[in-house]
């Protein structure tokens, strides 16, 4: 038998926590149920049930004492606790800016914690996530790579079970969407992951009804819907395990039976879905291409391996795979590299074109922790800063104390008590907040996390909970010695005489910490500054194509296409715009703000040399252009002439400007009446648009081949006017009357596009609330630090005043040493800021330059921030009687 | 000495003790008491019955030799005395009177 070895941080606390003669017997104990728990649970499980385990066997009466004069201490411990809450309670005003600071930092990094722990959660709940690998495919053309993604052609699962042993399954997947027609109703699935049989096994999205044992998604027009999707598909009053072998009509003819209802797909799951139907179904509708073909690349491979699996060897010998399978792509100075991207962590990036998970940019996750730390480390220096200087008031009670017969950890460990008394009591508030705040924070943000992300959230394989509490003991322990030993260093003699002034080191300790609180806030401001800047920019940029007051209707999926079609589409385009409201209307397969499609193996006669290009394609009708504001820079627009009802006729196309030089033309002009040649067709550009953003701006503007296409997957209906209900009413009707039997929904094309950009709206939401209250902390602490200094001052000033000193002289020659310190941060914190977000401003293809005007006017601010503080406190000073200001101490 | 009723819980781990004769520590106590007696307990909780029932005098307890398994650790054995025997009868004794104690016509 394997040899069982419980957590060694566990063990040894044990050893340190219990009474010796207990400690054995519960040692054993906990190694036994830890043995079962493996048996039973796995040894993740196994190694949270035992600290779960170990905390619950702290009872007082077990714990180890190490003074065996027990009552004694205790009489003392609550002494230093009772001192404490005076001293907290005397000192309101100190106690509300540490209790402030400490409560707002910690609330809000819990949030971000909550955050980031979700994002690292992804797919975790895979049993043998470990295991799990996506297939990447990177192409490159003459030796440079083009295209980085995870779509492959759909023999490649098969074929890399066959040529490697160490994978064991692979599953595809290949996205899409369809209509249900359950009874008289008819449902649109837009999330269809059409899967094989290896899917559910690979992955573990849990049946809740249907047979468990028998496997699910084999045979042809066989479908798992998900829980949610199930009850929009039948009434309230009815289960949805009547709905398990029951059949439909998807697609209008393909009669498929509900096989399995599973789980919906967890938040923290990349892949979100809402029917899975049986790749066979496809098979048999569409063909073996869409079984075997190998330049078809649509599909999506997810692998499992062996145990053990060395993957970057196995990367290596992957190496070979693509040339095997691609000869002639070889021959023509392509290749084609395969290799396995692990699936947990795939989350975090990098991202792959056309990917179908949702992935964000794991180093914003990352830099949003190091934020929400700073954060806590802003508060907890103003907690530092304030005790250590305030320390001073209370050296005589320690005196008294001493000259008592104090020992020094005696002391030390009174004056921790204090600060621990308040960072327990904060952390306890901050979780209460949380709890509060939960749901106005998922609103504002658009997550939903809970506490419960961060309860049972699990790091590195142990439970999140544990080390977040021992890393903050730690830190607070640290935290709370501090001011503790700077007391316990003064002379007993000196104190109690009245002469006692920190040492040189304590003041240059606090003023590092001083400078290091000035750098965080500017860091924040400038950042806020920024990403809300790039933000507006990339919200207002002129896109190139007119998208406002669009409305984007799905097009009329449920008919079929024949020699109607385009008739009624003209009718429905004709009637549409003649409503009042309505400027005009067009179609397209690719509406902006979606990927395009790719069109493969091209020749341009502009360039002779290359003979399979890529390029990106859209189709659109005739009145794309001009709808859409597309300016034709040459050549003609496409005409009513140029559709054909057989794809095969259609033989005039229009580029963007990227696209003539992609293509190898010198000028749009230049293009005009040129050749290009794809899948056996040849076709003439007969016009020019100017460039236009067809994805967000976190992308170049790509090279676009406009076809003229009467399909309708997105029927373009611009306004000219926000939509009144009866036009919206009157638009849809129209629509039906044309397509009955279809299904009606429409988007707005503008908020659609804007939707591309969540993610930094997202980020420059957490980064205000950061900046704000990293400002309000730091200043609060900055107000408190003043005060201390200028009340120890008092004397001074008063004799300044005295000898004829104006305020400006007195402020000069009390705040000289701060401005330094606020000085010193910039000069800092300035420079280092600008490093940092242009890494971040690198992550777009359109950016705004950090204007450095940022960075000197946020500097400014603070500066000016801290001359407020200064001049209140010490005009609240000055105006004290000299006469009183000199009786002072 | 604490006084010297007994628990519910106390009984029973009480009573597991006395069955597991000389072979009674805390996991398999926990073990039997969720098997026989049909409810879930935390092994801390044993723990801390056990304590308890120690420090009131009804059980004894001593390690027993060091063994392989469990990652060499030794056992905390325990062993009812006869106090505890005493308090078990007494207990047992005043359910018997209080059932006989029952009219008949009260559970028909």
């Amino acid at each position: 038998m394997k040899e069982v070895r419980p957590p060694r941080i566990g063990v040894s606390l044990v050893n340190r926590l219990f009474d010796s003669f207990l400690r054995e017997s519960i040692e054993g104990d906990l190694y036994e149920l830890y043995e079962k728990d493996i048996a039973r649970e796995g040894t993740r499980k196994a190694k949270i049930r035992y600290f779960v385990n170990l905390v619950l066997f702290l009872r007082y009466h077990r714990l180890r004492n190490s003074n065996s004069n027990k009552s004694n201490h205790m009489g003392l411990m609550n002494n230093y606790l009772k001192v404490a809450f005076r001293d907290l309670k005397r000192h309101k005003l100190f106690t509300a800016i540490n209790l402030f600071g400490l409560v707002a930092g910690f609330t809000v990094s819990l949030f971000m914690l909550e955050y980031v722990l979700h994002e690292l959660s992804f797919d975790r709940f895979h049993v043998k996530g470990d295991r799990i690998y996506r297939v990447i495919q990177d192409r490159y053309r003459n030796g440079e790579l083009y295209q980085s993604s995870n779509i492959t052609s759909p023999a490649i699962g098969r074929l890399l079970k066959q040529d490697f042993p160490e994978v064991i399954e692979t599953t595809r997947i290949f996205p899409d969407w369809a209509h249900l027609e359950v009874g008289e109703q008819v449902l649109r699935a837009d999330q269809i992951l059409a899967v094989d049989e290896y899917f559910l096994s690979i992955l573990d999205f849990e049946i809740v009804y249907g047979d468990k044992t028998k496997t699910n998604l084999d045979d042809p027009y066989e479908v798992v819907l998900t829980e949610s999707y199930a009850k929009r598909l039948i009434d309230g009053n009815k289960s949805i395990e009547s709905l398990v072998d029951s059949s439909f009509e998807l697609n209008g003819d393909w009669l498929s039976k509900i096989t399995a209802i599973v789980k919906d797909p967890p938040a923290n799951s990349q892949l979100q879905f809402d029917v899975l139907v049986s790749f066979a179904s496809y098979i048999d509708q569409w063909g073996e291409e869409t079984d075997n073909s190998m330049d078809w690349t649509d599909f999506y491979h997810y692998v499992l391996v062996d145990e053990h699996v060395d993957i970057e060897l196995l990367n290596q010998k992957m190496a070979e795979f693509g040339a095997r399978y691609y000869p002639e792509a070889e021959a023509n100075g392509l290749r084609e590299v395969f290799y396995l991207q692990p699936f947990r962590g795939s989350h975090l990036g990098p991202y792959y074109e056309y990917d179908l998970a949702e992935v964000v940019n794991g180093k914003i996750v990352w830099m949003m922790l190091i934020i929400a730390v700073l954060l806590v480390f802003v508060a907890w220096i103003n907690f530092i800063n304030l005790s250590s200087s305030r320390v001073m008031q209370k050296a005589k009670e320690v005196g008294v104390r001493k000259s008592l017969g104090a020992t020094r950890k005696q002391i030390i460990s009174q004056v921790s008590i204090e600060s621990l008394v308040l960072n327990i009591g904060a952390l306890v508030i901050s979780f209460l907040f949380c709890l509060i705040l939960q749901p106005y924070f998922n609103r504002y943000l658009e997550l939903s996390l809970s506490i419960k992300d961060l309860i049972y959230a699990e790091v590195w394989g142990l439970p999140f909970l544990v080390m977040f509490i021992l890393i903050f003991g730690v830190l607070v322990f640290l935290m709370s010695i501090y001011p503790g030993s700077i007391i316990a260093a003064f002379k007993l003699q000196d104190v109690m005489k009245g002469n006692y002034k920190a040492k040189g080191e304590v003041k240059g300790f606090n003023n590092v910490l001083v400078v290091f609180q000035y750098c965080v806030s500017l860091l924040l401001i400038v950042g806020a500054v920024v990403v809300g800047r790039q933000i507006n920019f990339m919200m207002e940029k002129d896109l190139g194509i007119s998208i406002e007051k669009t409305m984007s209707i799905y097009g009329p999926d449920l008919t079929r296409w024949d020699s109607t079609y385009i008739p009624r589409t003209e009718r429905l385009k004709n009637e549409l715009s003649a409503f009042s409201g309505v400027v005009s209307v067009t179609a397209t397969n690719r509406a902006a703000g979606r990927n395009m499609g790719v069109i493969s193996g091209i020749r341009s006669s502009g360039d002779a040399e290359k003979s399979n290009i890529t390029c990106n394609m859209i189709n659109i009708h005739h009145d794309y252009a001009e709808t859409l504001g597309l300016q034709v820079l040459a050549g003609r627009d496409f005409d009513r002439t140029d559709h054909h009802y057989n794809w095969r006729d259609v033989t005039n196309v229009m580029l963007n400007e990227s696209a003539v030089s992609f293509l190898g033309f010198d000028s749009p002009e230049a293009a005009i009446g040129r050749k290009l040649y794809y899948q056996e067709t040849e076709v003439t550009i007969v016009g020019v648009v100017n460039d236009f953003h067809q994805r967000s701006l976190h992308h170049a503007i790509d090279p676009v081949i406009l076809r003229p296409m009467y399909g309708i997957n997105k029927l373009l209906v611009k306004l000219n006017t926000d939509p009144s209900e009866g036009l919206l009413a009157a638009i849809e009707d129209k629509y039906l009357e044309v397509f009955p039997g279809n299904h009606y929904d429409y988007y707005f094309l503008e908020e659609d596009f804007l939707g591309l950009y969540k993610n930094e709206e997202r980020i420059s939401k957490i980064v205000n609330v950061f900046t704000l209250l990293s400002i309000l902390i730091a200043t609060l602490g900055l107000y408190g630090l003043v005060l201390i200094n200028i009340s120890k001052k008092t004397k001074e000033i008063g004799l300044r005043r005295v000898l004829g000193a104006t305020l400006r002289q007195i402020l000069f020659a009390v705040g000289r040493q701060l401005m330094i310190l606020v000085i010193i941060a910039v000069v800092i914190g300035g420079p280092l800021s600008y490093f940092l977000l242009d890494k971040w401003r690198a992550g777009f293809a359109y950016s705004l330059g950090i204007d450095l005007s940022v960075i000197i006017v946020s500097a400014f601010l603070l500066f000016l921030l801290a001359i407020a503080v200064l001049v209140i406190q010490t005009r609240r000073v000055t105006k004290i009687n000299p006469s009183e200001s000199l009786r002072y101490e | 000495m604490k006084g010297t009723n007994l628990g519910e819980l106390e009984e029973i781990i009480l009573l597991v003790v006395a069955n597991l004769f000389d072979n009674a520590y805390g996991i398999l106590i926990a073990g039997e008491v969720e098997e026989k007696c049909n409810r879930s307990i935390t092994i801390s909780t044993v723990h801390n019955v056990l304590q308890r029932l120690q420090e009131k005098g009804y059980l004894e307890s001593r390690y027993s030799e060091p063994t392989k398994e469990r990652g060499g650790k030794r056992k905390l054995l325990f062993r009812v005395t006869a106090e505890g025997q005493a308090a078990l009868e007494t207990v047992k004794e005043m359910r018997e009177r209080l059932w006989n104690g029952i009219p008949k016509i009260a559970f028909e």
